[in-house]
């Protein structure tokens, strides 16, 4: 397994989570927040937060910045549009794939 | 956001004739553009030359013979080289024939290279 496919496999383990595809949508909507602004609106412990900007972090989805005392989170997209990416160019392939099986099979009639 | 690729085709075929086109070397090269030699069963290795001139190897995982085929396969050439994804194809039979359902996984990856390489 290379850098890159550890990379992408923890940017769909991270997506899994219905709590941190919150927290990215949120971050979406503003620069960055804290952890503390983030559990505001979530039924669960800052801790807990801090536990899923963790796993954010290690997939490359957030990045977190010191600003004096606190750690504010922002978006990153890079890694989103690689999986997206992924998903695009393997999708058309099975498109062309079935298409001609399809032909195939018709052609068989 | 899912992690999977999921492609649904109604065929003209039954079910039976579909499988022949998921299992057999030939056929599955023809629909898939490439040299294709596969050992559709529980534990049988797969080999792919893809007209583009990227080479894949494969290991079956399940057989359910006229219903269902899963393999994890991986690519040896190009910048993806390594990066295994699970393929599962299931055939059901319709009025009309059959309606094939594939999904290509990549959520399994690590899970399905550590078995792989196992």
């Amino acid at each position: 397994m290379n850098a890159h496919d550890r990379r992408l496999g923890a940017v769909f383990s991270a997506l899994a989570d219905p709590t941190r595809r919150r927290l990215l949508g949120r971050l979406s909507e503003r620069a960055s927040a804290t952890a503390t602004e983030l559990a505001a609106a979530e039924p669960v412990s800052r801790q807990a937060i801090v536990k899923h900007l963790q796993s954010l972090d290690e997939a490359g989805l957030v990045r977190p910045a010191r600003a004096g005392r606190e750690v504010r989170y922002a978006l990153t997209t890079a890694p989103l549009e690689d999986a997206a990416g992924w998903m695009t160019t393997v999708g058309a392939q099975w498109d062309r794939r079935l298409a001609r099986l399809r032909g195939k099979l018709e052609a068989g009639k | 956001m899912s992690s999977d690729v999921t492609r649904e085709v109604d065929l003209p075929a039954s079910p039976e004739e579909v499988w022949e086109q998921v299992t057999e070397s030939d056929q599955l090269g023809e629909w898939l553009e490439a040299d294709v030699e596969l050992e559709p069963r529980p534990g049988g290795s797969g080999s792919f030359r893809f007209a583009d001139g990227e080479v894949r190897r494969a290991l079956v995982r399940d057989v359910e013979p006229g219903q269902r085929l899963a393999f994890t396969w991986w690519p040896l050439t190009g910048e993806d080289v390594g990066r295994a994804t699970s393929v599962t194809i299931t055939i059901e039979r319709t009025d009309a024939g059959s309606r094939l359902r594939l999904v290509e996984s990549a959520r399994a990856r690590a899970r399905a290279v550590a078995s792989a390489v196992a």
